[in-house]
C-alpha cells in the first residue's frame, strides 16, 4: 500500500518520488529520462545508448549490478520508447543503500566504453523482434558510423539531473529514500556539455518484415498529454480495441474474419500520444484492401454505439487500473502491458507527471474515464478512425 | 487431558489458506483465500489425458477451445466485460485452460461462466467453418520462439509432442459429431479441476463451486504418457536457436535444478527466452534466442565448470523468485496450481520450493548436462 508520495525538489533539481510500501518484499527503482522529438540519427544513437547502459558503470560492473538485482524478481532493464528511456531494477531491502548508489552510478557514470558500444550495435543489428514489436516500432535504424563518443555525448545531454524523473518504492520508512538520495546527490559530478539539439538525420524508412505476417495499421493524429480530451480518447480506445467485446474483435475478427490478433492502444510520442490500431494478418493478395475495409466497418460500428459500449469500456478500464486486468491500452513499452505490479506502479509514478503534469493515480484516471459521455467517446473514436493513415508492413515475400 | 490439549492447540491454529475437495465423480476443486486481492480468478482445467493429440485430430482440441469459450449463446464475453470481467482460454499439451477474472463481488458470475463452459456443446458445421477461418489466421502468426520450442517438442517426443495449436489442414476435417465426442472426453468429471483464488470464503465458495459439477462419474481410461523423449537436432523455418532439456515431473529435485540452470543461463545471454509448461510428465525446458547471431549452443558448450558453479546461487534465486511471483497473484497462482492438480490431484507448487532447497552444486551440474548437445534437443532456425 502506498502511504505517501513525497517530492524532494529543493536540492535534487529533477523529480524524485518515494513510495513507501510496507508489505513489499523488495525495493524498486524506476528512472525515466524524457526524449525530445529526435531525428532518425539521434533515435539510432538512443537505441545504442539503451543497450550500452546495461554494460556497467565506472564503479560497478555489469555482473555486480546483475547480482544485486537478480533475487528481486526485477533484473536490471533498460528500454527505449519514442518519448523516454526507462531504466528499472529491484533489489533486496537489506541492499537499500547499495541499490540507490548503483542507481545514481547508472545515471551519472555509465561506462559506455568503445567495447560496450560496439557490442550494443552488434546486438541491435542482429536482433530479431516479433512481428508485433516490429509493427509497434516500424522505423528502421541505421547504426553505421555511430561511435562511443556520440553515445557518451548523448548520455551526458540526456541524463542531466534536472531532466530525470525517479521513483523508488519498497518497504522503507517515509523520507528514508528521499533523504538518502539527497545525500547521494551532494557529490554529483556535473558534466559540462553542449545543449541537446534534436532533429538530426534522415529517415531510413520502414523496417522490412522478417516473418510471414502482415501488419496493418491505422494511426490517428498526435495529441498532447495535457489534452483535456485524453480521457475520452483513452475510453474510445477501450471501446475500439481492448477486450473481446471491443469493436475490433467483434467486427474485424468475428464478422470480417480478417484476423486473429487486433488491438487498439495509445502510443507515446515525444509530444504526447497517438491512437493506433494494429491488425496482424496472414499475408494475402488482398491485404492492400484490408485497411480501408476495416476502417469503414469500424466507423459503421462506432456510429451504432450505445451506453452499453461506454459502460463496458469504463468497467474494463476500472478492472485494468484497479484490479490489474492485463488489458491496458496505454502502450508504454514495446513488450507486454503496464499492470499494477510494484515495478509498473513505480514506473508510472516517475513517467506520468512528465507526460501529463499530473501525479499518477489509478483512481483519478478511472474517475476521469467514468465521467466521459457516450457522445464524447463516440466522437473521439470517429476522429481517430477518420483521420487515420493506413500503414502496411507486408510479410508477402518472406519465406 | 491429552485430547483436551490437542483440541486447544488445534483451536489456536490459523485457518487454512486453501481448501482442496475431491468430489465422488472425480472433479477436483481448490479454493485459495488471498486476502485483499482486488481480482478474483476462477479457472477451469480440462486434462488431455483422455483426448491426446494424434495426427488425425491434430488441432481439434484447439478448435474445441475456441468454440467452448464463446459460452452458451455466443455472448459470454459481452456479459463478462460489461461488469469488467474477462475470459481467456488456451490449449496446452496437457490441459485445456479457461480463466475468468472478475471482481471479488462477482464470484457467482465467475462460477456461472464456468458452468456455461461445462454444458454440452451445440454446434453446426457452419460454426466450425467460421471458426476455422480465425484459427487459420492464428496459426499464420508465426513467432520464432514458439517455432523453436514446438520444433524441439516434435523432434523430442514425436506425435505425443505435437504443437497444441494444431495443423490447419487437419482442423478443417472437424465435424460436429467428432467435436462433441471430444468435448465429452475432455470435460469428463475425472479430467476436470476448478481453482478459485482471491479474497473469498473457503467453505462458502467451495459449496457454490460443487453445484457446478452435478454429473455422474465417467469411466474413461487415460492414454499413454509421453515417454522419455529422444535427443536430436531439428532445423526450422525461423531465426535463432534453442536448446531444449528433457525434464521430469515438475517439483522434483532434478526439475528444480534444471529450471535453475535454464534461468541462470538465460541471465547470461541477452534477449534469451525460457519456455516451460509445468507438467507431471516428461517435458522440455527450452532455452533459446531469436537473434540472428544466437550463440546459445556455443555458450553452453564452452561454459567452464568454474563459471557454471558460480551460477548456482543465481539460478536457484531466479527459480525461487519465478515461483514466488507466480504464487503472488490470484490469476497466476490459480493457473499454476490448477495445471499441476489437473495431472496429479495432490501436486502443489510448494514441492518445487522444497526441492529448490536441495539443489546443490552436484545436482546443478547434472542438470546442466541435460542441456548438452548429446542429451538435449537442438532447434536451429534456418531462415
Amino acid at each position: 500500500m502506498i502511504l505517501a508520495a513525497i517530492l524532494a525538489t529543493t536540492i535534487f533539481p529533477g523529480r524524485f518520488v518515494e513510495l513507501p510500501m510496507p508489505t513489499a518484499t523488495s525495493i524498486n527503482v524506476a528512472i525515466v529520462v524524457p526524449l525530445p522529438a529526435f531525428g532518425a540519427r539521434d533515435r539510432a544513437v538512443t537505441r545504442v545508448l539503451g543497450r550500452a547502459l546495461l554494460e556497467g558503470t565506472d564503479e560497478f560492473t555489469k555482473n555486480h549490478i546483475r547480482e544485486l538485482t537478480h533475487g528481486s524478481g526485477q533484473s536490471v532493464s533498460c528500454s527505449v520508447m519514442p518519448d523516454h528511456i526507462r531504466i528499472q531494477f529491484g533489489f533486496a531491502p537489506q541492499d537499500f543503500a547499495s541499490g540507490l548508489i548503483v542507481a545514481k552510478s547508472m545515471i551519472e557514470e555509465a561506462t559506455l566504453s568503445d567495447d560496450a558500444v560496439k557490442a550494443a550495435i552488434e546486438s541491435l543489428s542482429y536482433a530479431k523482434t516479433s512481428y508485433w514489436t516490429r509493427a509497434l516500432l516500424p522505423e528502421a535504424a541505421d547504426y553505421d558510423g555511430i561511435k562511443s563518443f556520440d553515445v557518451r555525448l548523448l548520455y551526458y545531454q540526456l541524463f542531466k539531473p534536472e531532466r530525470l524523473s525517479i521513483a523508488v518504492s519498497g518497504p522503507f520508512q517515509p523520507d528514508q529514500a528521499r533523504d538518502y538520495w539527497v545525500k547521494l546527490y551532494e557529490d554529483w559530478h556535473q558534466k559540462s556539455v553542449r545543449r541537446l539539439v534534436p532533429g538530426v538525420g534522415a529517415e531510413k524508412g520502414l523496417i522490412q518484415a522478417s516473418d510471414p505476417v502482415t501488419t496493418i495499421e491505422l494511426a490517428g493524429p498526435e495529441f498532447t498529454g495535457s489534452d483535456p480530451k485524453l480521457p475520452a480518447k483513452l475510453l474510445a480506445i477501450y471501446a475500439l480495441g481492448a477486450g473481446k467485446d471491443s469493436a475490433l474483435w467483434r467486427v474485424v475478427r468475428e464478422r470480417l474474419r480478417m484476423s486473429y490478433r487486433q488491438e487498439a492502444f495509445l502510443w507515446p510520442t515525444a509530444d504526447g500520444f497517438r491512437a493506433r490500431i494494429v491488425i496482424a494478418v496472414k499475408p494475402s493478395d488482398q491485404e492492400g484492401t484490408f485497411a480501408q475495409a476495416a476502417q469503414s466497418a469500424l466507423l459503421e460500428d462506432v456510429a451504432s454505439w450505445t451506453d452499453a459500449n461506454r459502460s463496458r469500456a469504463s468497467a474494463l478500464a476500472q478492472s485494468v487500473y484497479l484490479r490489474g486486468l492485463p488489458l491496458n491500452p496505454l502502450q508504454l513499452q514495446a513488450n507486454g502491458v503496464i499492470g499494477v505490479s510494484q515495478a509498473d506502479r513505480t514506473f508510472m509514478t516517475a513517467y506520468w507527471p512528465l507526460k501529463t503534469t499530473k501525479f499518477w493515480s489509478e483512481k483519478d484516471l478511472v474517475k476521469s474515464l467514468q465521467d466521459v459521455s457516450l457522445d464524447d467517446m463516440r466522437d473521439a473514436a470517429t476522429d481517430i478512425l477518420k483521420s487515420s493513415l493506413p500503414r502496411v508492413i507486408s510479410g508477402m515475400n518472406v519465406r | 487431558m491429552l485430547a483436551l490439549l490437542a483440541s486447544a492447540v488445534l483451536f489456536q491454529l490459523p485457518p487454512p489458506e486453501r481448501l482442496r475437495t475431491l468430489l465422488p465423480n472425480g472433479v477436483a476443486i481448490l479454493v485459495e483465500h488471498m486476502a485483499n486481492q482486488p481480482l478474483l480468478s476462477v479457472q477451469l482445467f480440462a486434462s488431455a489425458k483422455y483426448s491426446p493429440e494424434t495426427a488425425a485430430t491434430h488441432g481439434y482440441r484447439h478448435l474445441l477451445e475456441h468454440l467452448v469459450a464463446k459460452g452458451e449463446n455466443g455472448n459470454l464475453d459481452h456479459r463478462l466485460e460489461s461488469v469488467g470481467g474477462f475470459l481467456q482460454a488456451r490449449t496446452l499439451r496437457d490441459v485445456m485452460h479457461f480463466e475468468v477474472s472478475v471482481s471479488p463481488r462477482e464470484l457467482e458470475l465467475g462460477l456461472s461462466s464456468i458452468g456455461e463452459l461445462l454444458r454440452p456443446l451445440t454446434i453446426t458445421q457452419a460454426d466450425i467453418d467460421k471458426e476455422v477461418l480465425v484459427l487459420d489466421q492464428e496459426l499464420g502468426l508465426s513467432n520464432d520462439a514458439m517455432t523453436l520450442a514446438s520444433s524441439a517438442w516434435k523432434e523430442g517426443f514425436g506425435e505425443s509432442g505435437f504443437d497444441p495449436n494444431g495443423d490447419i489442414a487437419t482442423i478443417k476435417t472437424a465435424i460436429p459429431e467428432k467435436l462433441m465426442d471430444l468435448k465429452a472426453k475432455t470435460f469428463a468429471p475425472s479430467a476436470l479441476t476448478l481453482v478459485i483464488a482471491g479474497d473469498v470464503d473457503l467453505k462458502a465458495t467451495t459449496r457454490l463451486a460443487k453445484e457446478l459439477f452435478d454429473m455422474p462419474a465417467d469411466s474413461y481410461k487415460p492414454a499413454k504418457v509421453r515417454g522419455k523423449g529422444v535427443a536430436g537436432r531439428i532445423e526450422c523455418e525461423c531465426t535463432g536457436e534453442a536448446r531444449a532439456a528433457f525434464s521430469g515431473p515438475f517439483g522434483g529435485v532434478s526439475n528444480a535444478a534444471e529450471m535453475s540452470v535454464a534461468f541462470a543461463l538465460a541471465s547470461e545471454l541477452d534477449g534469451a527466452f525460457v519456455t516451460y509448461t509445468p507438467s507431471q510428465e516428461r517435458g522440455l525446458i527450452t532455452l533459446g534466442r531469436t537473434d540472428q547471431s544466437s550463440g546459445v549452443g556455443l555458450y553452453i558448450d564452452a561454459l567452464s565448470i568454474d563459471n557454471l558453479y558460480a551460477l548456482v546461487p543465481r539460478g536457484t534465486a531466479l527459480a525461487r523468485t519465478w515461483l514466488q511471483n507466480q504464487l503472488a497473484r490470484p490469476e497466476t497462482n490459480a493457473s499454476l496450481r490448477g495445471l499441476l492438480m489437473s495431472q496429479r490431484r495432490s501436486a502443489s507448487p510448494e514441492e518445487f520450493l522444497d526441492s529448490l532447497d536441495m539443489v546443490d552444486v552436484l545436482s546443478f551440474e547434472s542438470a546442466f548436462s541435460a542441456f548438452s548437445k548429446e542429451r538435449a534437443v537442438i532447434s536451429v532456425g534456418v531462415r
